[in-house]
């Protein structure tokens, strides 16, 4: 009997299958006869967001994933866009290409959003770029910096410069300004870290520094004593450390442990308020790109999520969506369109700051900073 | 450099084996590969966390009340879960399956809790580590060395000595014939799930204390620590120890000579190595009854 049930709901399983696959086909024919008639569409435009809400890095994707919702609500209560609401449908990419790729994918075909705001890390915005090339949906990061993001595509935009800016910018810092020519290197193995790890060597190496090791830890590593002790018995004077927040909570306690006594340095992950406060941090310089974060918006922000402290690129995740609104309301929901428009952005007055893109859908300028961690905050780094 | 990378392996193979000796025992008793012994961990680590930040209780009643709480997680997974599937006859193919989805569901659930984000326990006062000759260890790492050090002499003259531990050791060689002779295989599978998950508890706990806590803290380490037991030889509890420090130094002396991202790799390049050569691991001698059951 229980086997008979099992082929019967098998059978059903099957059946519901194929018909959800008929239903998604209809789907674009109904979009289609709405173009027809813009006037009197009154349905909600769809946006997707793409970014870590669990495992690693998520305590910051959530945060952003308040930023966008905050964006969504101001436009709606608004009037929303040429009055149609504005509707985002959130997925998780785990900070990792698979996993992103998968909501991504979900994000276009299925839900058939107009663009997606995201992906926040570059691995993510990487693996669902072919897709979105593809299917001709726009992508707008607001966290990606990843130097191979640049060559992502035509549809994949970013409101963060990309970290061939960062990279070069740490490197001139370390030989430059701390006066350092030996370094170690350990980053996780992301195409974010990796792109910073990659770009810092290069550009150290051609002001004549040196790199006495460079190593690398899984991202889900939470032992990174064995990288420690080799940087440790190495004549590095400062240790390049660009990672995420979990491994670098762990990272910054074994190195104490262990006794390191170099300066680090890392890139803006750092300012995540667990690493700030975390054991080992104390001294710990990174850098961050100047942000003219307007101070409205930030007392905004913390007011209406009861947070502390500004998560990195709240700001820019709350002006990709704005920006994104904009553009649809100047040109509509046409993929094609919207890709062309945001090309023309030359001067957005955004709450991160001024917002212009180049031909590759990069910002056209970036500057930095170097903070430190001083008692548990981070401020201002003077020498 | 030596003696830091001894150290280091010896810390990762302790925290390897707290997780390997538990899921050792439930192995042996139950024949089935218990993934969420892992989530046990987690479950364990969060309930520490929760109950250290909330009511301020001193730590000699929160550290044994945390371990009793993953006793008795253990105990109602076994009794609710996996012996109605058992009193069906599931094959331990079923069951596996059904760890997998407790796995899965446990640590959504921590997630759903007490959110994705890491969790720091700041119980002791922490710092630079204490210098042995050249090397750094913390009070924590060397508490944790001893305990895994008490903890294999303990499980050794336990199933060596004890009533339960050979009565363990007689349904573990054949359930059929124990049950025979009058030996209530049940109960020993649920004392078995108990004890393993008494120190999967101890374990949340050091790990907690040592990496901080996260939802997915036991699945990593289940990775390895199962790993670890099947080096050991799954069916011997001492082994399964002793595979973890095996695994933790070949680890670790390993990226002496590659870089570190290689680390994962050679675990498991150490577990294929194990598989084909010596299936029955460094201790198992139980190699028919492997056969049969895995």
């Amino acid at each position: 009997m229980p086997k008979k049930l099992g082929i019967v709901i098998a059978g059903l399983a099957l059946f519901l299958l194929i018909g959800g696959g008929c239903t998604r086909t209809d789907a674009p024919a109904d979009v289609s006869t709405d173009t027809d008639a813009p006037v009197e569409d009154t349905s909600p435009i769809k946006l997707g967001w793409l970014g870590p809400l669990t495992g690693d890095v998520s305590s910051v994707g959530t945060a952003d994933r308040e930023a966008a919702e905050l964006a969504v609500t101001e436009i709606n209560e608004a009037g929303g866009i040429n009055g149609r609401m504005l509707e985002v449908t959130y997925e998780d990419g785990f900070c990792e290409g698979k996993t992103a790729l998968a909501g991504g994918t979900k994000l276009i075909n299925v839900d058939e959003v107009v663009a997606i705001v995201g992906g926040f890390c570059s691995g993510e915005t990487l693996a669902v770029a072919p897709s979105a090339e593809e299917k001709h949906v726009v992508m707008l990061s607001p966290g990606s910096t990843a130097p191979s993001v640049t060559e992502a595509g035509d549809y994949i935009f970013r409101v963060v410069p990309s970290d061939g800016f960062q990279g070069k910018y740490a490197a001139e810092f370390v030989y430059n300004t701390l006066e350092k020519k030996k370094v170690a290197i350990v980053y996780a193995i992301t195409d974010y870290a990796e792109g910073l790890a990659n770009v810092f060597e290069e550009e150290y190496k051609k002001l004549g520094g040196e790199i006495v090791v460079k190593d690398s830890f899984l991202q889900e590593s939470r032992d990174l004593k064995a990288q420690l002790t080799k940087v440790k018995n190495s004549e590095a004077e400062v240790l390049y450390f660009p990672t995420y927040t979990e491994a670098g909570v762990v990272g910054f306690k074994q190195a104490e442990e262990l006794d390191l006594g170099i300066q680090i340095l890392g890139p803006e992950t750092l300012s995540d308020e667990k690493l700030v406060t975390a054991q080992g941090a104390e001294g710990t310089l990174y850098t961050v790109p100047v942000s003219n974060e307007s101070e409205a918006f930030k007392t905004k922000f913390l007011e209406e999520t009861g947070r502390d402290d500004m998560p990195v690129y709240a700001s820019q995740t709350y002006d990709a969506v704005k920006i994104l609104a904009q553009v649809i309301e100047s040109v509509g929901t046409n993929g094609e369109d919207i890709k062309n428009e945001l090309y023309n952005v030359k001067n957005y007055e955004g709450v991160s700051g001024m917002i212009g893109f180049d031909e590759n859908g990069d910002l056209t300028s970036a500057e930095y900073k170097v903070m430190i961690i001083k008692d548990g905050k981070s401020e201002d780094y003077t020498k | 450099m030596f003696f830091q990378l001894l150290i280091n392996g010896l810390i990762a193979g302790s925290i390897y084996a707290l997780i390997a000796s538990g899921f050792s025992i439930i192995y042996t008793t139950n024949k089935f590969v218990h993934f969420a012994h892992g989530s046990t961990a987690t479950v364990a680590a969060y309930f520490l966390y929760w109950i250290f930040s909330n009511f301020g209780l001193p730590l000699y009643l929160v550290f044994p009340l945390t371990i009793l709480i993953a006793a008795l997680f253990g105990f109602l997974v076994h009794l609710l879960i996996y012996l109605p599937l058992k009193k069906r006859k599931s094959s331990s193919v079923i069951l596996l399956i059904a760890s997998l989805a407790l796995m899965a569901f446990f640590d959504n659930l921590m997630q759903l809790l007490f959110g994705a984000d890491v969790k720091i326990l700041s119980i002791f006062p922490h710092g630079k580590g204490i210098e042995i000759l050249g090397a750094y260890i913390t009070p924590i790492q060397i508490v944790i060395l001893i305990v895994v050090l008490l903890l294999f002499f303990g499980l050794w003259a336990f199933s060596k000595y004890s009533k339960l531990g050979k009565i363990m050791r007689a349904v573990s060689d054949n359930p059929e014939l124990a049950k025979t002779t009058g030996i209530n295989s049940i109960r020993v599978q649920h004392w078995s799930f108990v004890i393993g998950s008494a120190i999967a508890g101890l374990a949340g706990i050091l790990i907690a204390l040592e990496h901080n806590i996260e939802p997915a803290m036991g699945t990593h380490l289940m990775i390895q620590g199962f790993t670890a037991a099947v080096i050991g030889g799954v069916t011997s509890i001492p082994g399964s120890i002793v595979g973890a420090y095996v695994l933790g130094l070949t680890e670790n002396f390993g990226i002496w000579f590659l870089p570190s991202g290689y680390k994962s790799a050679i675990a498991f390049v150490l577990l294929l190595i194990f598989l084909i050569i010596r299936p029955q691991g460094i201790f198992g001698i139980n190699q028919g009854n492997r056969d049969q059951k895995m």
